[in-house]
Order: structure tokens, then sequence, then C-alpha cells
């Protein structure tokens, strides 16, 4: 079964596709996520994750289209319902029923166990009923406690055999453990003909087409139909269209498309709470984060450098820098003191002057020297009393050579006290504090500044200046460590302020990225949710407008004389305000069919509504079971009810419970093809089902099989006898004339009160063979033979003892319904 | 009073609820209505020893008409009861329009009622069989 559902699923594809492709505002690669998601959620998801493919071909009809298939699936006829020890049944009775197009009356009055058979049918085959949904009110309750046998409750079971069209023989069962009070702790189970048994119905598939299309429907549950919420009639009609495979791709898109959002949805959701959250909060780079959120699209990168501190901020790195700040360490300034310390006293000893002169008579020894290098042994031209010769040359080179030697010591001890000099310049230059960022005040920042001037402040002497700095050093070093102590917590202070907001910019960067990254899939899934809700309306329309023709087909043959016309079936509004409108014309007005109709017409209605409904083609069930439909039904409806269900029968097994006589008699007068069975339960909860085409006919044979049972007392044969024949002649008298009535066109109610104003059966008997209850009939009774004792049996016997053989007595009854009937 | 009568109403109340209870063979079809033809003439029986104890000899009289007697010189009460019984009992009895055989709850509670008329010592919570 579960192929056949395939194949009407194929043939919406192919009708979706065709109004895709028709549907111009749709994109070509809306129209590939909608193919993809009437493959299912995985093709829909694999669509999505993909970029849209090429268009490439026209041809994109799904792969499994089959369109050989037959548009009707193969369907199930129910072939018999038995039942034991459930609701009014006791010991196991078996109601059967033809496998095949036709109607079936089901008779009897209410408590005779006919409904069991209804309800059986329905637990068997939905594993629920109306009856007992506690949605359905009160009576649900009651319902729930008595559905066991009050006389026999076990075995409990109930068996629903069942002729598959192309499958062969199946049947469903429901069976409850014995001893269980619980109506939930019941197996289902399900077994074709020379197979297994099988725990549960899911092999059959029909788990969802037993509420699509609903095949089996109660009186209760029709008046139910139009009165529940406007969203319930919507969707009971929606889903008689076949559009679950369209509405269940909706809504596959409609997830995806909520699911896809969800991330968008999330960082909004924290864009919104992190606006609060930054908001007032004294920190640079909470401004600038606030400034990106506020932005229509933020700058999710810079966002994530704020949050981690990548994104350069002035005011907090120069405190960064403030809290690093340094001074020269003791031993370096130690060491830069000592050492301009030693080369100033170096210095020192070495004479100035001395050193001046020295140099002045090498420069004019050097001459002297260049002089007699050039001229030769000469007389000293400064002193005139010396030579120079090479005696002198070789005395002054080395006195020379000794001169160098000291020169070049003293210029050793100038350069170094130049480079000690500049060392503890270096060291004192070397302090520099970075300004305070304008945002941030600092209480030690002054003493600070305070100690770094006089640090700088140096003395001309060496010797003083040295002193200087090692006397400022310390206190320098002490406001500086302040400054940096202070600068340090109040940064410490920041960035634990700041760390929380970090964490959250962080979190709000990867929903920002999750959203991103899904936006491309959301865009491709709403383009195709619209394109498909479009379809999808289309198909509806489309398929609405069939539907209220059939509809308004059988509404014409129920309303008869009504004076409301069935309008138009209209679906309004979507999502919780969903419904159905149902349109009437009264006399030509336009009115809500609702609020004109009487509630004998709002069954009609529902009955219109829901016949085709349960008879859809695409339906597995080829049976319709109606329960009682017709009990607010005016009784000049009946006939052309019948009507519709003979309409029906021709290719659907139409099975209908009926309380009373009505639609038998209706079946039987209008030449219907039907079977006609009646259903009695005894004091013990025994049902029988025995045919009913000819009740008469049906007495009489009950008559002679009391005659001929030896088990019946004679007593009891002979005081029943006399009143199951008079119920025999009333039956045939009752057929004859609703008979001739109706044939000659009067009205079914006053055909019936015509037949209510007779009593006696004497009269009704006179009014069968003269038309008139109170002609004398003497003269025909005497007519034929055994006629006048029959006649004696029936109008009077009722009140006594048959004094006759009881089978001669039955006998000359038979005759006289015979004659009745060939009377005209 | 005659206790014969009396004693032969209740045997075919009896009989009547046997009948329903499918102990005397009738098809079952046709208990319901065997039952209320048997549990009527015991009604009908009763009914008319009631107007002959009463000194009205009417044995030609119709249902509706000893009902009359009844209520005007026997006892409101019993009138009632005989009447509920009597034509409630007589519905099973003729073919009506539309209406299918009684159950046989129906059938029983109309034998209850006509124990009352037959039986009138005995409360009407004690059920017939």
């Amino acid at each position: 079964m579960n192929d056949t559902r395939g194949s009407t699923r194929t043939l919406l594809t192919d009708e979706i596709t065709e109004l895709l492709e028709a549907d111009d505002a749709s994109e070509t690669d809306a129209q590939y996520v909608v193919l993809a998601a009437l493959e299912g959620a995985d093709e829909l998801a694999d669509m999505l994750d993909n970029s849209a493919p090429v268009p490439t071909t026209e041809t994109e009809a799904p792969a499994e289209t089959d369109t050989e298939d037959s548009p009707e699936p193969s369907g199930a006829f129910i072939e018999s319902v038995t039942v034991s020890g459930f609701r009014g049944i006791g010991p196991q009775a078996t109601l059967p029923l033809y496998p095949a197009p036709g109607l079936t009356i089901v008779a009897g009055r209410n408590g005779s166990g006919k409904s069991s058979f209804s309800e059986a049918i329905e637990v068997a085959l939905t594993g629920n009923t109306y009856r007992w949904n506690k949605q359905n009110g009160r009576k649900a309750a009651v319902w729930q406690q008595h559905w066991r046998n009050l006389h026999q409750a076990e075995p409990c079971e109930v068996r629903i055999g069942l002729a598959v069209e192309g499958q062969g023989a199946a049947t469903v069962g429901v069976t409850w453990a014995a001893g269980t009070g619980d109506l939930a702790d019941r197996k289902s189970w399900f077994q074709r003909a020379g197979q297994r048994q099988e725990e549960g119905l899911d092999s059959l598939g029909w788990d969802r087409d037993i509420e699509r299309y609903q095949p089996i429907l109660s009186y209760d549950e029709l008046g139910g139909l139009l009165e529940s919420e406007p969203s319930k009639l919507h969707d009971k009609i929606n889903e008689v269209l076949g559009l679950e495979q369209a509405t269940d791709t909706e809504q596959l898109l409609t997830d995806v498309v909520k699911r896809l959002g969800e991330a968008e949805e999330a960082r909004k959701a924290c864009t919104r709470e992190l606006k609060k959250q930054l908001d007032g909060v004294d920190d640079e780079r909470a401004h600038a984060a606030l400034a990106q959120l506020r932005k229509h699209r933020p700058d999710v990168d810079e966002v994530e450098r704020i949050a981690t501190g990548a994104a350069p901020q002035r005011g907090i790195d120069g405190l960064r820098t403030l809290a690093e700040v340094t001074i020269p360490a003791d031993d370096v300034v130690a060491e830069a003191v000592g050492e301009l310390r030693g080369a100033a006293g170096a210095w020192a000893e070495l004479a100035d002057q001395a050193a001046t002169l020295a140099d002045r008579r090498t420069t004019l020894l050097r001459n002297a020297l260049d002089v007699h290098a050039h001229e030769g042994d000469i007389e000293c031209p400064v002193c005139g009393e010396g030579t120079l010769d090479d005696a002198w040359r070789q005395q002054v080179e080395d006195a020379l050579e000794a001169e160098r030697a000291e020169s070049q010591q003293r210029r050793a001890t100038g350069d170094r006290l130049e480079r000690a000099r500049r060392r503890l310049a270096d060291v004192v230059d070397g302090v520099l504090i970075p300004a305070t960022p304008e945002q941030f005040s600092l209480s030690t920042r002054a003493a600070a500044d305070e100690a770094v001037r006089r640090w700088k402040d140096l003395p001309d002497n060496d010797v003083e200046r040295a002193s200087h700095v090692e006397r400022v050093h310390p206190e320098l070093a002490e406001a500086v460590a302040s400054l940096r102590d202070e600068t340090r917590q109040l940064l410490a202070e920041h960035e634990d302020a700041w760390a929380s907001h970090a964490l959250d910019l962080g979190e709000w960067v990867k929903l920002a990225r999750d959203a991103a990254a899904q936006q491309p899939r959301l865009e491709r899934a709403k383009a195709g949710r619209d394109a498909m809700r479009r379809v999808r309306e289309q198909l509806r329309n489309n398929r609405l407008a069939a539907l209220e023709e059939r509809a308004r087909e059988i509404w014409a043959a129920l309303k008869q004389e009504s004076n409301v016309e069935l309008g138009g079936i209209r679906f309004k509004g979507r999502a919780t305000r969903r419904q159905l409108e149902l349109y009437a014309d009264v006399d030509g007005a336009d009115a809500e069919a609702l609020g004109v109709m009487s509630q004998g017409e709002l069954h009609g209605l529902a009955l219109a509504l829901f016949l085709p409904r349960a008879t859809a083609p695409a339906s597995p069930f080829r049976f319709v079971v109606l329960d009682d439909p017709i009990q607010a039904m005016d009784p000049a409806k009946v006939d052309s009810f019948v009507k519709v269900l003979a309409g029906f029968a021709r290719d659907r097994q139409v099975v209908v419970f009926s309380h009373d006589d009505r639609l038998p008699q209706a079946v039987r007068q209008l030449g219907v093809d039907a079977r006609i069975v009646e259903v009695n339960r005894d004091s013990e909860s025994a049902v029988t089902v025995a045919n009913c085409e000819d009740p008469a006919r049906r007495l009489l044979d009950d008559a002679f099989a009391i005659c001929k049972d030896q088990q019946v007392p004679d007593e009891v044969r002979r005081r029943v006898l006399p009143g199951l024949c008079r119920q025999a002649v009333e039956a045939a008298c009752h057929e004859l004339y609703l008979n001739r009535r109706l044939t000659r066109g009067d009205a079914r109610t006053d055909v019936e009160d015509g037949w209510r104003s007779v009593e006696r059966t004497k009269n009704r008997i006179a009014l069968v063979v003269e038309g008139d209850p109170e002609a004398d009939i003497s003269g025909w009774k005497r007519r034929g033979p055994g006629r006048s004792e029959a006649f004696g049996l029936v109008t009077g016997g009722a009140h006594g003892q048959l004094d006759r053989d009881p089978l001669d007595a039955v006998r000359s009854v038979e005759n006289l319904v015979k004659d009745l009937r060939s009377t005209r | 009073m005659s206790a014969g009568e009396d004693a032969a109403a209740g045997r075919l109340l009896a009989e009547a609820v046997a009948i329903l209870d499918g102990a005397r063979g009738i098809p079952a079809s046709q208990v319901t209505r065997a039952a209320a033809f048997v549990a009527r003439q015991a009604v009908e029986d009763r009914m008319r020893q009631l107007c002959s104890d009463a000194g009205v000899e009417i044995p030609r009289a119709n249902g509706r008409s000893r009902l009359i007697v009844l209520r005007e010189l026997v006892d409101a009460d019993v009138a009632e009861a005989a009447h509920t019984a009597w034509s409630g009992l007589s519905r099973y009895c003729h073919r009506h329009a539309f209406e299918l055989s009684p159950t046989t709850d129906e059938v029983r509670h109309l034998i209850r009622r006509a124990r009352l008329l037959v039986e009138p010592s005995r409360g009407p919570d004690d059920r017939p069989g």
C-alpha cells in the first residue's frame, strides 16, 4: 500500500513542478530549492549547502516519476467485522460484509450492538475512535470506562477482515489482554493471508491516510465537524484536497527558514542585549564596540579586534605604557656616577697648563727637526748658540718620543672624562615618563614629574653632578614606582571591568559569523518557501473547485426543499486565524452557511463535505462507514440521501449503520440494489446479525422456525406466534402502503403520518386492500382459502393463545401476505 | 381477587423474561418482540382480572376501555402502571413507521413496570429474572 501512496505523491510532484514552472514570480534557484524540498529534508539540506546549480536543461522532473501507474491506488474493502467482549457485544459476533463496491445498510435500534461494530472498525483501523477521544467532550470519559462488555468481558477482541485489491485477504485486529482495565493497553496487529502476524499497523501505511480521508464517520462526529474550531474544519478540508505533500513541503521549507534564521535571530537578540549592556560603560572600547553595533552592518572583524584588544585604543594603550615605565637601575646609576667621579679625578691630576706648554715645545722641536732634515747641520735658529746636528737630533727625537707618550695619556684621560659625562647624561636623559592619557588622572603624576625635573636639573661641575644624580635617584625611583603602581591598579580595574564585556563581544562575533554563514542558505530557502506557498495556494484553489462541485451536487440532493443553496467554499486567513468559509445562497441572498442552516441541514452539509473527502480517489480505502448519518435528517431527504449513497456505492463499499427503519425502507422502495442486515442483541449481549431485505418474509421465516423448534415450549409458541404473524402482515401492509403512496409522488412525511394515524391491524389491512382504513373488507376476507382464519389470528389472536395447529396457522398467514401483495 | 389468575399473569411474565433471556429457543431476531407479546398478554390478563374484581365484566372491550375502568373504579396508581406497561408493550406488537425491533433493555424495562401491576407487593427495584 506504500507503493500506491508513492505514485499519488509523484503525481502531485508533477503537478507542483508544472505550477512552479508557470510561476513567474519565482527565480530558477527557488524552483530548484522547492524541487529538492519535495524529495525530502536531506535533499533540501544538500541543495542549500551547495551553491545553486547552473540551470542546464528544462527537463527537471523528479527521477522516480512513474506515470504508468494508475492514478487511483489499489484499495481495501471490508470483508467482515468480528467482535467479542467489546462495548455492546459479548460473545463473539460477526457482521459479514461483501468486500466489493455496493451499499449495505446495517439496521439496529440504539443499544442493539450496531454501533459497537462501527466502533470496532474504527478502533481496529485507527487505533482510536471519535467517541473515546477526550477532546470531544464529556461522553468520551464515560466511553473510556465502558469499552469492555459488561456481560462477557473476555476475550476482548476485534478482527476486521479485509480484501485488498491486488494483494488478497488480510486481517487487522485489536486484542486486549485478559484482565486489563486499561483501554490503551491493547495490541494491534495485522496479518496478510498465509503470512505471519505483524504487530502494529505500520506495514499497512495507513496511519496518516485514515485521518486524512476519515472513511469512518459517525453521527456525533458529523455534528462536531462543522462545530469544531474554524481552524480544524479548515485543516480537515485542506487535508482531503490531497495537498499534504505540498503542505509538508511548505512546512519543511518554513521550518528550514526558521532554523536557518535562528542564527540571525540569536545575533539580533545578542546585539540588543549588548547595546543595553555597553551603553554607559566608561571605556573607549565599549564606545567603539557600541558604534559598530549601532551600524546596520557592523564590521564583525573590527568588533573582534576590539574585543580581543587587537584594535589600537589610545587611552588604554597609553596607560599600559605608563604602567611599564622604568628608570635606570641602581647599579647602572652607581656605575655611571662612579665612572664620572673616577674620570674627573684622573683629569684633575694632570696639570693643565704644563700639558699645554709641553705641547708648544714639542711643536717647536718638531719644526726644528724638520729644518734639520732639510738643511742639515746648522746653528740653532732660535737660540743661536747651539748646533742642530745629529746628536741634537737624536736627543730631541728621544725626548719627543717620551713626551708623545705623556701626551697620549693625557688625551686618553680627557676622552675618558668625556665618555663618563656622556654616559651619565644618557642615564639622566633616559628617564622619560609618557604622558597620562587625557581621560585618566593619576594622583602620583605631579610628584613623579617634579622628581624628573629635579633629576634633570644637573650642576655643571662633574663631581657635583655625580653627587646630584646619586642623591636624586632614590627619590626619582620612589616617585616613578608610585606612579607605576597607581597606573597599574587603574589599568587592572579597567581590564577587569572590560573582560566580561570582551567575552560577550566575542560571543556576539561568533553569532554574527554563524548568521553570516547561514545568510545565503536562508535567502535561498526563503525564496523557495515563498515559491512553494504560491504554488500550494494555486494547487489548493484548483482542488477546492473540484470538491466544491461534488459537495454542491450532494447538497443539492440532500437539501431537497431547503431554500439554502450551497455557495462557495473558501479558505480564509493564515496560521491560527485560518478557517473554512462556507457560503450559502438563501433565496438569492448571500449568507454564511453555518449561520442559516438547521441542525439537520448542518448534518447534510457535513456529509456533503465529508463524503467526497472519504471517497477521494487517492484514498487507499474503498469503503466508507457511516454510523447513523441521518438521525436529525428531515425524513423527506431520506430518499435522496439513499440515492446519493447508491451513487457512491457504484465504486465504493458503502456501509451505513442506521438506528431506525427509514433507510432500509427507502432502499426497498427505491429498488436500490443494496443489502440490508438487522442487528439484534439479547440480554447477555449476544449479538446476532440477520439479513433483512424483506421484513415480512423474515418474520414469517422466524415464525416457521418457532413452529418447528422442539426447544420452544408449546405455550410460548402459541402465545408468541400470533404476534409474529401480526407483525409480518403489518410489515407487508406498511411496505405496500408506502410503495403505493410514494410512487404516487406523495411526500414521505405525509405518508408516514398516514400510516401512523391507522393503528389497528384490521384497519391497516383495509387501508391496503381498499385504500381506506374504515372500508368493509369482509368480502375480501372470505374470498381466499384460510384467509378468514389468518385474518382472525392477526387481528385478535395476538391477545391470547393460538388454538390451532401452529404450522397451519403460519402457512395461512403466509398466504394472507401473498394475497395482500398481489392486491393493487 | 382470584389467586389463580394472578398466578397465571405472574407465570406469563416470568415466561416473557425467560424468552428475553434466550431460554425458550426463540430466534434471536424475534426474542424481544416475542417477549413483548407474552408480557402484554400477562398485563391484559391482569387488567381483565382487576376489572372483574371491580365488578365490571367486559370480555369484548379493548385495552383502552379497560384502562379507563381501572382509573375510574380501581386505583389511579394501578391504572398508571397498567397504562405504561400495556401501551409500551403494545407498541412492539404493531408495525410502526421506521421502528426496528425493540432492544432487550427496552422490553425488560416494560416487564418491570408490568410486574408492579401483576405483583404489587413486590418493590419496584426487584428486578424480574
